[in-house]
């Protein structure tokens, strides 16, 4: 079994839509098994479209500090040692970098209009800040703080249209994390550890790995332990600046890392620059995918753009690009 | 007056707006503070050119383990949440020994506070690094310069978490004149490097673009937006790529009551300054009273809200 992952540093280079069409290309000939790990904005269902949910489940990857306003005594001692700002006086504007520079000395401005009744608790989670360490809960001298675990998003299983013209169908793992979480890097792991299973089970040679933009925790965990990553570079200042990022990353961490370049003939100079920064560092190139109207057509409608106009100029050279993939993981192996 | 600028999906064009609406806002003589807390890819220096003024190292707390004073009881590593800490007991064969995961310590000091034998101490680990410079725009022959105070993070390559280099860059708003206008281009996603970003705004920009996958991205951070109870409206950018698009994104905003702020068209000249690294604005000046001008809108929102 082999792991592939897409990756760009840049977000908006074209991941998706290629990896969709590694999926087509792929799935003509192997076993293969997609894992979308852009699990904050995931789109690959989008252009590889389930037909059946074959699984569900709640995925618990952080913990949050919840505070039992009966047992609060109101001695500070947690608000004290909290190093996120999540635990805070009600009203205060502590936790807000806002309030800090709003409000002069500190920032506390206290909107209470109640008198002061020491039995009411007067503190709150900031439950967006909170990284679950229990430290509150070590030093509550009352035992009214715990830690629980908390529902950070889904991950499924779906069969997904794929090659043969749609015919084929393969199993996508891909996941959705709830708004503001902070798991995201844990999310992708679990999503490629369910892949891995899926795969070793139906004794799949491929698994194809749509990862998320940056260089931080999510695109980490999406990139340890691959057999290739497939960076999609783009011919603008930022493009490049941002493939070198993502390069070192996954020299960082060991992977085998080899470049494409989409968009290619929007800005002739720096796809050259970009050719040259990869013969200079030693990566190889895979090959150049020129701006074609038919992806944008493609994506509007919703379908992996090789599936959709299979001689477009963009189609063609990501074919060629595939070819390449398959060559080096025949070397590989 | 604080304004992020933010967008689900990667590459809708968050720094192109983020970028052209500080200068053009810096040319009608506002004094501007742009923070990009996109500290994992850092784009917005490649168009401001600032000059690096102050480079600051951003540290995060690490446990550091005397193992003279230890004797390898693990209430250390029992009360980590994050498995960053396992300790070998010592055995005939083998000394204790403490290991530290640097990569996965939240550094919230807990270890310290668990040790019964006071072993623990802390110490500074590198992140990343936090500049600050100032970006010249130039108005006019014969008038001076209009200035950008720019402040950027960019992430040490290979460590996971980008929040506290966002904190950092952040921390500029603690110095802020009440007078300034405050742009902070935030990171792609919809998880909690975003969310501190854009906390504490008093308006969020949301940069989409029509296609399927910017309808759905958007109305992911809408619902960030909605729980942090942070007013928005959208940009569409690459406006009327395809027109049917173009529509389904109008009938989105109308069925959720957002509003659209700005269209920018799909245009090859924008996209080319875009791939050069040149603010769209200072090319063609006539945008620039649109971004002032959606500006405005956007106070008046706030003034009646």
């Amino acid at each position: 079994m082999k792991q592939i992952v897409v990756l760009s540093g840049k977000g908006g280079t074209g991941k998706t839509t290629i990896a969709a069409s590694f999926a087509v290309l792929a799935s003509e000939r192997h076993r293969i098994v997609v894992a979308d790990c852009d699990v904050e904005a995931s789109n690959m269902h989008i252009l590889l479209k389930p037909v059946r949910l074959n699984e569900r489940n709640v995925f618990k990857g952080s913990k949050v500090a919840v505070l039992d306003a009966e047992k609060c005594v109101n001695c500070g001692a947690c608000e004290e040692v909290c190093r996120f700002g999540a635990i805070s006086r009600r009203g205060s504007r502590r936790g807000s970098r806002r309030g800090m520079s709003m409000g002069g000395g500190g920032g506390e401005v206290e909107v209470r209009s109640e008198p002061e009744e020491s039995e009411v608790c007067e503190y709150e989670i900031q439950e967006i800040f909170c990284e679950g360490c229990g430290v509150c809960v070590f030093v509550c001298p009352a035992d009214a703080l715990s830690v629980a675990e908390k529902d950070s998003g889904e991950i499924y299983v779906s069969d997904v249209r794929c090659g043969g013209g749609g015919a084929k169908t393969v199993k996508m793992v891909h996941a959705s994390l709830k708004a503001g979480e902070e798991a995201s890097g844990k999310l992708v792991s679990a999503v490629r550890r369910r892949a891995s299973e899926i795969a070793l089970a139906e004794k799949s040679e491929i698994v194809l790995i749509d990862g998320p933009p940056g260089v931080g925790c999510p695109v980490i965990a999406s990139l340890t332990g691959v057999d290739l990553a497939v960076l999609v570079a783009e011919p603008t200042k930022s493009g490049v600046h941002d493939l070198k990022r993502v390069l070192a990353v996954a020299r960082h961490f060991g992977v085998n890392a080899v470049v494409c370049v989409n968009k290619s003939d929007l800005n002739a100079e720096l796809t050259a620059e970009i050719e040259r920064f990869c013969a200079e560092e030693g990566v190889k190139m895979l090959g150049c995918i020129p701006y074609d109207e038919t992806v944008l057509e493609a994506v509007s409608a919703c379908e992996p753009v090789v599936a959709f106009r299979s001689e477009s100029e963009a189609s063609v050279a990501i074919k060629a690009v595939w070819e390449k993939i398959e060559h080096i993981l025949q070397a590989g192996a | 007056m604080i304004l992020s600028v933010a967008s689900g999906k990667g590459g809708t064009g968050k720094t192109t707006v983020a970028v052209n609406l500080a200068i053009s806002l810096a040319l009608a003589g506002n004094p501007v503070l742009f923070l990009d807390c996109d500290v994992e890819e850092p784009n917005a220096h490649i168009f401001l050119k600032p000059s690096v003024e102050e480079e600051r190292k951003v540290f995060v707390k690490v446990p550091a383990v005397d193992e003279s004073k230890c004797d390898f009881c693990g209430e250390c590593s029992k009360f980590c949440a994050f498995n960053a800490m396992f300790v070998v007991r010592p055995s005939e064969k083998m000394r204790g020994k403490v290991l530290i995961f640097n990569e996965l310590c939240h550094g919230c000091g807990g270890c310290m506070l668990v040790c019964p034998r006071n072993a623990i101490s802390e110490r500074n680990r590198e992140v990343g690094i936090v500049k600050r410079g100032r970006a010249t725009v130039p108005v006019a022959e014969g008038v001076s310069d209009a200035n950008i105070e720019i402040v950027f993070g960019e992430l040490r390559l290979g460590e996971p978490s980008p929040v506290p280099v966002v904190r950092a860059v952040k921390d500029a708003l603690n110095a802020l004149k009440s007078s300034s206008i405050v742009v902070i281009d935030a990171p792609p996603g919809t998880s909690c490097p975003v969310v501190h970003s854009v906390f504490g705004s008093d308006y969020c920009i949301l940069v989409s673009e029509p296609t399927p996958f910017g309808r759905h991205d958007l109305n992911l951070m809408v619902d960030v937006l909605r729980d942090l109870k942070i007013p928005f409206g959208v940009v569409l950018n690459r406006s009327g790529v395809v027109s049917t698009e173009k529509s389904q994104i109008h009938e989105y905003c109308e069925r959720e009551d957002i509003e659209i702020l700005l269209e920018i068209p799909h245009e090859r000249r924008i996209a080319e300054l875009y791939a050069k690294g040149m603010p769209f604005v200072l090319e063609m000046n006539e945008w620039q009273l649109k971004f002032t001008e959606m500006f405005e809108k956007i106070c008046e929102r706030l003034r009646h809200s």
